[in-house]
């Protein structure tokens, strides 16, 4: 199962997935469903986006459980 | 969910206001349908018919008038076929004709009911849904079914009012007589086979819609 480690970035960085969603472009509820691992699937395009923001690699953000 | 409305906030608000404006119409229109019904029930208590029937007989050379038909036609008028304004006509046809009539303005109330629900669904903004789509693809094999029913109703209907006339075969008689095939495709009408058929049609492209829904859930 692939889990998201979008909360461990956030708080790493001290930001909020509010200022995230704002950064990214993506909704608030699209970044929770993302981030409680509810999401089927995510764009190349979100996936780019949330690593620019956060400058970190697609493998830090989704991880193999 | 992204759709063809949610661009710009002045097309979305436009898109809204048109979609209750046809929810309105539609809630208006099957009023007036429930209403037609049951004028068209009461009238059948009363006893008074018009029937329209094919202008078979030659009532443009002789001068001809209801009496020549009989006591029970009150009125004969003259347009593009011959409508007869009847009292009493046999309980068969009676009961033939508003089965008929009824059905009719069930077409009516079918299309209203599919176009209030589809527009309720769009300014919900969840257009896609199983039930909606196995409705409307009820209705639309109903209607289709009334266009193929109704027909043949009015056409037994009118062959058993014609045969109670006076004087049918006469040369003053404006209707002469026809078979029962004839009546009935006399009195075909396509329209709820039309919309039964695009009711169909659309349920398909509903389900491919709700499929494509299924597919992109939890995409971010």
């Amino acid at each position: 199962m692939i889990h998201c480690r979008l909360d461990e970035l956030l708080e790493q960085r001290g930001m909020t997935l509010t200022e995230l969603s704002r950064e990214v472009g993506v909704t608030l509820a699209n970044l929770s469903v993302l981030k409680n691992d509810r999401a089927r699937a995510i764009r190349f395009s979100t996936l780019a986006a949330i690593c620019r923001v956060l400058e970190c690699e697609v493998g830090d953000l989704l991880v193999i459980d | 969910m992204k759709t063809a409305f949610s661009t710009k906030p002045s097309a979305k608000v436009a898109a809204k206001v048109g979609l209750w404006l046809l929810l309105v119409t539609a809630c208006g229109v099957a009023v007036a349908a429930i209403l037609r019904l049951v004028s068209t029930l009461g009238y059948a208590f009363t006893g008074v018919t018009t029937v329209a029937l094919p202008g078979l007989g030659y009532s443009r050379t002789y001068p001809s008038g209801p009496s020549v038909l009989g006591p029970k036609v009150q009125q004969v008028l003259h347009g593009g076929n011959i409508d007869l304004v009847l009292q009493g006509i046999p309980g068969e046809a009676l009961v033939l004709n508003t089965a008929a009539s009824v059905l009719g303005q069930l077409t009516t109330l079918l299309v209203c009911a599919a176009v209030i629900m589809l527009c309720w669904r769009l300014l919900r903004g969840v257009p896609f849904a199983s039930t909606l789509t196995r409705f409307i693809s009820i209705m639309g094999g109903v209607l289709v079914l009334i266009g193929v029913v109704v027909p043949i109703l009015q056409g037994f209907s009118k062959l058993v009012i014609v045969n109670s006339l006076d004087n049918v075969l006469t040369v003053e008689s404006p209707i002469g007589k026809g078979n029962l095939e004839y009546y009935i495709v006399f009195s075909v009408d396509l329209l709820p086979v039309v919309l039964g058929v695009a009711l169909l049609l659309l349920a398909a492209v509903f389900a491919k819609g709700a499929q494509l829904q299924r597919d992109t859930e939890g995409l971010v």
